[in-house]
């Protein structure tokens, strides 16, 4: 890589090939999302590369039917920031079908696609902007839903959704869940409504509350918070994952939690009972989430397995320093975004069990 | 490559037809290819001057912040040439761009600050050493503070919250103990407020405001707004100081988009940019009042003042050039900068030299370049990192001999 990664997103195009789509950040870069052919895990190739006019591509993400993906723009040269949509009609080389910049000018941190609906977290106003993209050549803004109107003491820095609710990471306002369509509350994809909150504050020398990232799985969220400069932070950032039991989603509490003591979590994955963190310094955290789940789940021994994605002093800009940025389990393995050292394809055989 | 044209004391706006030609640019960019070039490699850190009349007979410093790569440089120009002799790393949450927008320079030298413009959400101004670069204090402010003045005594620093990407509601001016980092005052005075300049006097502290169109002035022993002026073309006058922010729909189509303020060294005068019409104002500082107005280049964005109150240099956003204006003559010209999206100006206090910072284009590291006031030629250029913008001047140190 020649520049700093940030997020991935990695699928099946139309082609049949498989692909992972990787962000970039202003070290070395910032104005590119890679694409690369991942088909044999074993023989990652760069298929082709996107120039887009940011300083970070910070997220992207790619519709059900892997037609369009919807890349995210902050730092542009003339302030327009917004969003950028890519025709994956050639999935192993993207183009740039549109853009929407309107109302999105502040930049736009992370998106999350539900159907034709974008929903973008917008750096300025820390609302949640609800993009149409029934027609992906002109997108259009159509709506936002915020926290606490009409103040501005508040910082939205992700979405998650899926089955009819979404999953907002609001910082200090913590975990705020939306109907879009689940029938609880009478909320549409368009126009959502108020569900439930979970705000929690947790002491790394002082208290922060800091919701980075949430991820929905069975009766359960998994939520980061992220910290950086306090002063437990004596290696790098400090935050760990919230596990919230949502079985009564109107009545949300926070039940477990996994924290590598001397790491800061970034974001997460869960599939078939195992959670995947990107936990910055301590590399990519492997943990067995299945039945009830209470307590400290590090102490428990539940964490499986972990890979320090670390490079060297010739392939990446922090030799020998994991910085795991995001992950994602594919067909049997695992990919992960590392900001020093680019794309990571890993695979992890569960423990068996002994036979005497 | 000298493009003259003479102002007109006159409070009209002037015709489109009065601009610099756009034929004439390609010649003015050919009479600086050698210097834009070497900024273009991006490996040139330092070129020296290029001609011994030219020959600096100080050593300049001076702070640039740089936008996207959260951090500011501490660049030294002399006869050797630029030097980015330290890059202070700067911002909040290193996961993220935070945004080092504004930076300014303490009068007596000891201290220097910058603005961090995207918090969570508020932003915050940082106190620095000057020389070692060392933190000395923090404080929050308002969302997406920009530009930074600081009170002839040190005392007091006012930062105009910008609010560029919110909702365009009326924002404000903090007003901090600078000794302590302590925010006295959120005074709200427009939308979009942008520039900030305190007169050698201490007593006035002026903000443009590119949302409401308006020149600002807030007394800086009461903390409050005492004066407004509409700078929207053909409406201009003093409204009620105490009267609501005028929103961006309401300032009408033609408009000034204000984003900068600079007072000359005898308090006497105030020179606005107007970015969004292409025009320089020259501003009674006693009546507040338009006497001067006239054409400039694309998109003029940062203004300095020389100290021997000689010249009128603005950065020309669009245009990747400066005007310099000889403000007794009217007479202006236009240098061209080593990479595009020239952002800000600082001039020497010995009058000699335009420090000017180039944001440059998506991932392209951008410059500071070196003009020389007199020739009117750019001199030096070095790279520094992403998005260079607010730039402050530290000090001079005059050459001894063998030195």
């Amino acid at each position: 890589m020649s520049s700093e990664s940030s997020d991935l997103w990695v699928f099946t195009g139309l082609d049949g090939r498989d692909y992972a789509y990787l962000g970039t950040m202003p070290q070395g870069g910032g104005e590119r999302l890679y694409v690369w052919d991942v088909t044999d895990p074993t023989n990652v190739l760069l298929s082709d590369s996107v120039a887009i006019d940011a300083r970070r591509v910070n997220d992207v993400k790619v519709n059900d039917d892997a037609t369009w993906a919807v890349v995210t723009r902050e730092q542009n040269s003339a302030r327009g920031n917004g969003i950028v949509v890519l025709d994956l009609s050639d999935p192993g080389h993207p183009a740039v079908l549109s853009e929407l910049t309107e109302n999105l000018t502040a930049g736009v941190h992370n998106v999350w696609i539900n159907g034709d609906i974008v929903y973008a977290v917008n750096d300025g106003t820390n609302a949640l902007h609800i993009l149409d993209l029934s027609e992906p050549t002109k997108p259009a803004h159509i709506g936002i839903w915020e926290i606490r109107p009409g103040e501005e003491d508040k910082t939205l820095h992700d979405v998650w959704a899926e089955d009819g609710l979404a999953y907002l990471s609001y910082w200090d306002d913590g975990l705020v869940i939306l109907d879009i369509g689940a029938g609880i509350k009478g909320g549409t994809s368009t126009k959502p409504r108020f569900v439930s909150q979970v705000k929690y504050r947790v002491d790394h020398g002082e208290e922060y509350g800091n919701t980075h990232t949430a991820f929905r799985y069975g009766n359960y969220v998994f939520v980061g918070d992220e910290v950086f400069g306090c002063s437990a932070c004596v290696n790098g950032p400090r935050g760990y994952i919230h596990v919230i039991d949502v079985s009564d989603i109107e009545n949300p509490r926070e039940v477990a939690k996994y924290e590598v003591p001397e790491a800061g979590a970034h974001n997460v994955w869960v599939e078939d009972d195992i959670l995947y963190v990107a936990y910055y310094q301590g590399g990519l955290r492997i943990v067995d989430v299945s039945g009830e789940l209470r307590g400290d789940l590090y102490r428990q021994g539940r964490e499986i397995g972990s890979y320090h994605t670390a490079g060297t002093a010739e392939d990446s800009y922090t030799p020998n320093q994991a910085f795991a940025w995001g992950p994602q389990p594919f067909k049997g393995n695992i990919f992960v975004s590392d900001n020093s050292s680019g794309l990571w394809v890993l695979h992890h055989e569960p423990p068996r069990p002994l036979i005497p | 490559m000298r493009i003259a044209r003479t102002w007109r004391r006159s409070a009209r706006p002037l015709g489109r037809q009065a601009a610099l030609p756009w034929a004439v640019l390609p010649t003015v960019l050919l009479l600086l290819a050698p210097a834009a070039a070497a900024a273009q490699t991006g490996g040139q850190e330092g070129r020296p001057p290029s001609a011994s009349a030219n020959t600096p007979t100080a050593h300049y410093w001076v702070y640039v912040a740089n936008e996207a790569s959260d951090e500011v440089s501490r660049v030294r120009f002399g006869p050797e040439g630029l030097e980015v002799e330290r890059n202070v790393e700067v911002g909040m949450l290193p996961a993220d761009i935070d945004g080092a927008h504004g930076v300014t320079v303490s009068p007596d030298g000891l201290h220097w600050y910058v603005s961090v413009a995207h918090g969570t959400p508020f932003g915050e101004v940082w106190k620095y050493t000057t020389g070692s670069d060392r933190l000395a204090g923090k404080a929050k402010v308002g969302m997406f503070p920009a530009t930074m003045a600081v009170t002839p005594d040190g005392q007091y620093l006012f930062v105009v919250n910008f609010n560029l990407h919110g909702n365009p509601v009326p924002s404000s001016v903090s007003a901090i103990f600078a000794t302590g980092m302590q925010e006295l005052s959120k005074i709200e005075t427009c939308v979009k407020p942008h520039g900030s300049a305190i007169n050698r006097a201490g007593s006035r502290h002026y903000s443009a405001c590119v949302g409401s169109d308006l020149l600002v002035e807030i007394s800086v022993e009461d903390l409050s707004v005492t004066r407004r002026l509409l700078l929207t073309p053909g409406r201009e006058g003093l409204l009620d100081p105490t009267g609501p922010a005028v929103d961006e729909q309401e300032s009408g189509s033609a408009r000034c988009k204000p984003t900068w303020v600079v007072v000359t060294p005898d308090d006497r005068w105030l020179y606005v940019a107007c970015n969004g019409n292409r025009e320089l104002l020259e501003i009674d500082a006693g009546s507040l009042s338009v006497t001067r107005r006239f054409p400039t280049g694309i998109g003029p964005y940062n203004l300095a003042v020389s100290p021997d109150s000689r010249f009128l240099v603005a950065t020309l956003k669009g245009q990747q050039a400066v005007a310099i204006v000889d403000r007794a003559s009217g007479e202006e010209r236009l240098v061209s900068t080593s990479r595009p999206v020239t952002h800000g100006v600082v001039i020497s206090p010995d009058s000699r030299y335009a420090f000017v910072s180039n944001e440059a284009v998506s991932s392209t590291r951008g410059t500071l370049d070196v003009i020389d006031l007199r020739s009117g030629e750019l001199v030096a250029s070095a790279v520094l990192g992403l998005q260079p913008g607010g730039i402050a001047f530290w000090k001079m140190e005059a050459l001894t001999s063998g030195s």
